[in-house]
């Protein structure tokens, strides 16, 4: 069994990687050790992975892979190849020590996942790192300005097998709170020239329409992603995986 | 300070290099990866203090040392190590001798006769006029088994195993040899060159002018043994001279340990019935109570008194030109998490404020998370923390470091950096007051 070191940006990331983590246990027999790190902001990246990793190089086992795995959202001002960059010169510090130019490859059918795979030798670590930038699936009635993982649950939460339910809970139809969510609450918002273009505040408009703070009794955000993620693996399997297939990917290529 | 270690055969290290050590090291790693044997290695090169000339058998003469007749806690070095690995403390088939002149010499029989290390003396000092030389005896014969050279400049290339001589920085290193066989790595394929009979180690320190400076005679090594013993009237006689208000401070010192003896008193006597009279024993009286020998109370208390009773005499008894070295197996034995955390305290602050280099062997998160906590609450402090995760690999000794930076952000995240291979162990601990 492997192990590997993960980091996420944040909360979001941190559930949708538990939830995949037993889902591809218990679905596809893929198990592995190894504690996420959320690393709070994607401007912690580098200090984190490098304060977590750095004495697996230093010097570290020989004829060892260290496997790492990192979830980056891509904001609105963000071009990708200069997030793979940033991420390049963050393995070379880590490899510095053998003067080491690792570099990343983008998969083949997936270009939001790069890899470095640095082979170890019997002097030195080596570094396997797998880089998933975030490219949900366009959710074409919502017009939003970043790219996170929040567009991944908002993507599953907007099919039917779990609209369907909250619906149903809150005592209304799927159509409606389609409507509400994507149209009527953002556009009432807007037109009192209050920004609404992040995957976060349809979340929130979400979370207002299912009713989720009454019949749930909670206004915790984990909570709600947690139902989504878990509704759409019971009641909607091929969905789910539909829209996580590149993190279930990035998690196979870190393992293998 | 000692700033590397490089060890060729000792005990079940084959091979390995642990660099970049700082004022506090600890060590950590599963069983069997080489604590222990790092600890012993630190311990017997540097309490080698007693000068000496390796002589070899071609009549050529390098400056040597061998381990000083008693640590500074009053052991015998080389036996104290056998005894707890439960051999006897005298090697009763040494294979070597004392000549009329006052020298030790050896045959070490595995080595081919050209070996330059197959015969040799180590000699007395060479005494200047008036200096009276102190020669060996024949109890050396049976505790010796070790020789130190200092800076070991233009050594025979037979004399050091290639990789070795490769790592080591001969101008600012001290080399450490070993003939004890139960104390030489033995593994699958051993033994195939005259080198692999013995244990050969170097210690590098970070000022050149002057090794490792470690002052022999302030050498430390408290392990679980110590803490079941009584002390040695060698060591008493020492401390109680050298150290002012030496009970007084270590009253105080427990009393922050364990408040419900704050206001006590401490002292050290001799142990009834002991014969020979070489035994002393720590009495702590409380208020309105009777004499209580330390021993009576439990293996916690026992622990700290002990430690602390060393600890504050070396403390006292170290300088810039004689500086200390602490070596501390599993400073958790026996200690509930809040003691520890305390004595800890106690331990950190003597060590911080004193020319002292330490290194502690855990297997305790406790230990790791408190010594962490307590860099970055002393400003300065975070650049002299070091935390090595150890493993052997076929002998070859495999390390990780640690430098605050890391710990901080390993337990801040719940993970354990005693573990190989990230762990999903669910952690509990609270890093003081930091979050």
């Amino acid at each position: 069994m492997s192990d590997i070191y993960s980091f996420v940006e944040g909360t979001t990331d941190q559930v949708v990687f538990d939830v995949l983590k037993k889902a591809l246990q218990k679905t596809h027999n893929l198990t592995f050790e190894g504690q996420i790190v959320n690393v709070k902001g994607k401007n912690n990246f580098r200090s984190k992975i490098l304060d977590t990793l750095k004495p697996e190089f230093d010097p570290g086992e020989p004829e060892h892979y260290v496997r790492t795995l990192a979830f980056r959202d891509l904001d609105a001002d963000e071009e990708r190849q200069d997030v793979v960059a940033s991420f390049e010169s963050l393995a070379r510090k880590l490899l510095a020590r053998w003067q080491l130019e690792p570099q990343f490859s983008p998969l083949t059918s997936w270009t939001n996942i790069l890899a470095i795979d640095q082979a170890p030798t019997e002097d030195r670590p080596g570094l396997r790192f797998v880089l998933h930038i975030a490219d949900p699936p366009h959710l074409e009635e919502l017009n939003l300005k970043n790219i996170t993982t929040d567009c991944y649950v908002l993507a599953v939460a907007l099919r039917e097998p779990v609209l369907g339910r909250f619906a149903q809970q809150a005592g209304s139809q799927s159509d409606t709170l389609h409507t509400l969510i994507t149209r009527e609450v953002p556009q009432t918002i807007m037109d009192r020239e209050i920004a609404f273009d992040e995957d976060k505040d349809f979340l929130a408009a979400y979370l207002c329409a299912a009713r989720f703070w009454s019949v749930k009794r909670t206004e915790e955000k984990e909570r709600l992603l947690n139902i989504v993620l878990d509704r759409a693996l019971e009641h909607g399997p091929n969905d789910f995986w539909s829209i996580f297939a590149s993190w279930k990917v990035a998690i196979e290529e870190a393992v293998r | 300070m000692i700033e590397r270690l490089i060890a060729h055969r000792f005990r079940g290290i084959r091979k390995g290099v642990m660099e970049d050590c700082a004022k506090f090291n600890v060590l950590v790693g599963p069983n069997n990866s080489g604590k222990t044997a790092v600890l012993e290695m630190l311990y017997l090169a540097a309490v080698s203090g007693r000068e000496g000339g390796l002589v070899l058998e071609d009549g050529s003469r390098f400056e040597a040392r061998a381990p000083l007749r008693h640590d500074f806690l009053g052991y015998r070095p080389l036996p104290r190590l056998w005894a707890r690995h439960g051999q006897s403390s005298n090697w009763e088939k040494s294979p070597g001798g004392v000549t009329e002149e006052g020298a030790l010499w050896y045959q070490l029989k595995d080595l081919p006769e050209a070996h330059p290390l197959r015969e040799f003396r180590i000699a007395p000092p060479l005494g200047e006029a008036g200096y009276e030389i102190e020669g060996f005896d024949q109890e050396d014969v049976q505790s010796i088994a070790l020789f130190t050279l200092e800076q070991p400049r233009a050594l025979p290339a037979e004399m050091a195993p290639d990789w070795l001589s490769a790592e080591m920085q001969p101008e600012d290193v001290r080399l450490a040899y070993l003939w004890y066989p139960d104390f030489v790595f033995r593994g699958q394929s051993d033994q195939q060159t005259p080198l692999d009979h013995l244990a050969i180690w170097a210690l590098e320190g970070v000022d050149q002018q002057a090794s490792i400076q470690i002052d022999p005679a302030r050498v430390m090594f408290f392990d679980f043994h110590v803490t079941h013993a009584h002390f040695h009237r060698r060591f008493w006689e020492f401390a109680y001279d050298a150290v002012p208000d030496w009970y007084e401070r270590l009253a105080q010192a427990m009393g922050r340990v364990f408040p419900d003896m704050d206001e006590g008193r401490v002292e050290i006597n001799p142990v009834p019935n002991d014969r020979e009279a070489a035994l002393m024993a720590g009495d702590v009286r409380l208020p309105g109570r009777r004499r209580i020998r330390i021993d009576n109370f439990g293996d916690g208390a026992r622990h700290a008194f002990k430690v602390l009773t060393g600890l504050i005499a070396l403390a006292e008894t170290v300088d810039d030109e004689h500086p200390g070295l602490f070596l501390w197996e599993d400073p958790e034995l026996f200690m509930h998490p809040s003691t520890l955390g305390r004595m800890l305290d106690e331990v950190v602050r003597l060590v911080q404020e004193h020319p002292i280099q330490m290194f502690v062997s855990t297997q305790s998160l406790e230990t790791i998370a408190h010594l962490t906590y307590q860099a970055s609450k002393h400003k300065g402090s975070t650049k002299d923390l070091r935390a090595f995760r150890m493993k052997l690999k076929e002998g070859k000794l495999i390390l990780a470091t640690f430098k605050y930076g890391n710990l901080i952000s390993w337990l801040q995240d719940g993970m354990d950096p005693r573990f190989w291979g990230v762990s999903d162990t669910l952690l509990s601990y609270r890093m003081g007051g930091s979050q």
